[in-house]
């Protein structure tokens, strides 16, 4: 990127959606900020109906923002009203950092990479 | 007429019809987008009113300290970051505090607007960090219902006559010392405000004599980055602050922008909000 460029330019950002049984798994590939949080809501709500378990992973995530735990929390209480699990695959330290200062590592469900 | 013409007269026919069509559509098309345009600028005009509430560019004066703010909006819309400084019960008693909060549109600054606006009416009455998050954390849970748009935030009560200051923080990056860099421990950490009915949460109480100071600020500071590279990180505000130790906030604040925008460009991904404080004297 040229250092003369200063308009904000859109981080690269990509949504994998895998289904194997019971299992539905959502990988995040980039940096999820506010403009590219939506395509993760559209991922999770557009999820076909009937998994057990949930899997979120975050290790190929560069940054997190804060709309993403929104995100992810609004789902996790949809898990406990439908009856399935999420699971978050964590990030990497720096990006994993945001649920340290958030302290909701006791309300989300975190798995090592 | 021969019959060739005639075919002509009818394919010719047949294709205005089309482009007929094809005009309603879009002519339907670019209605829709007008409504839409409509309706973006009134949540706009909305989300912009919010801001002045939200960030006001003055910060009044407070008797025994000086003080400085910065607020660097999001390039691409209303992020929802917040500040104040109030008089706390008594004259010795100044309240600050910085919040944000998860997502952005108009749901999310009202629930940033709800946080500031009780944090402003209680710290009048009580100057104790962790009630005054459990009181604004309660009135919007009332108010507006638990929802995953959470807010978080960090409230500072300093004292300059007793050189005293005590915080706490929802889920929120702790203050940082202005003489040394330091980032504070010692309050209990609470997650953030609007996710659950109560909050149960310990201030940490510093010293906080004539000529120090801490500083307030929200994630788009520690976050600023330029899309694939490096966050601005805790590393480079400690830095920074260090660099000009024993300076006035204004020098501090003035500072961490520069770098910010050394170091992320001009346009930034989220809102950057920063208030530095001073005990006056020494």
């Amino acid at each position: 990127m040229s250092e003369a460029y200063e308009a904000y330019e859109a981080p690269p950002f990509a949504v994998d959606v895998r289904r194997e049984g019971g299992v539905a798994a959502v990988s995040l590939v980039g940096e999820l900020d506010m403009a590219t949080a939506p395509e993760l809501e559209e991922a999770l709500t557009g999820l076909e109906a009937g998994y057990e378990r949930l899997v979120v992973d975050l290790s190929r995530c560069s940054f997190f923002a804060s709309s993403g735990i929104s995100i992810l929390l609004e789902h996790n209480a949809r898990a406990a009203r439908d009856g399935f699990e999420l699971v978050i695959v964590k990030a990497p330290p720096i990006v994993q950092r945001i649920f340290d200062l958030t302290h909701l590592d006791g309300v989300l469900t975190f798995r090592d990479a | 007429m021969t019959e060739q013409e005639q075919r002509d007269i009818a394919r010719l026919r047949r294709q205005i019809e089309e482009l007929d069509e094809q005009a309603q559509l879009r002519e339907g098309r670019i209605t829709e987008l007008f409504a839409e345009a409509v309706a973006r600028e009134a949540e706009l005009r909305d989300l912009e009113a919010v801001r002045d509430v939200l960030t006001p560019r003055e910060l009044g004066p407070r008797p025994g300290l000086e003080m400085e703010c910065a607020f660097i909006p999001a390039a691409d819309g209303v992020a929802g970051d917040f500040y104040l400084v109030v008089s706390g019960p008594d004259d010795d008693s100044t309240v600050l505090a910085v919040g944000d909060v998860a997502g952005k549109g108009i749901e999310a600054a009202r629930r940033a607007t709800f946080v500031r606006t009780s944090l402003v009416t209680f710290a009048g009455f009580v100057d104790e960090p962790c009630r005054l998050l459990e009181l604004a954390n309660q009135v919007l849970v009332e108010r507006a219902g638990t929802s995953p748009v959470f807010v978080t935030a960090v409230v500072a009560a300093i004292r300059p006559a007793e050189g005293r200051l005590a915080w706490a923080s929802a889920g929120h990056p702790p203050p940082l010392r202005l003489d040394t860099g330091e980032m504070l421990n010692g309050s209990r950490p609470t997650p953030p405000l609007g996710l659950n009915t109560s909050l149960s949460c310990d201030s940490g109480r510093e010293e906080l004599p004539a000529g120090s100071g801490v500083l307030l600020f929200t994630d788009g500071l520690t976050e600023a980055h330029r899309p694939r590279h490096e966050l601005f990180g805790e590393r480079r505000v400690i830095d920074a602050v260090r660099a000009v130790a024993g300076s006035s906030p204004d020098a501090v604040v003035r500072r961490l922008e520069a770098d910010v925008h050394a170091h992320a460009g001009e346009a930034l991904g989220d809102d950057l909000c920063m208030v530095a404080a001073r005990v006056e004297g020494a």
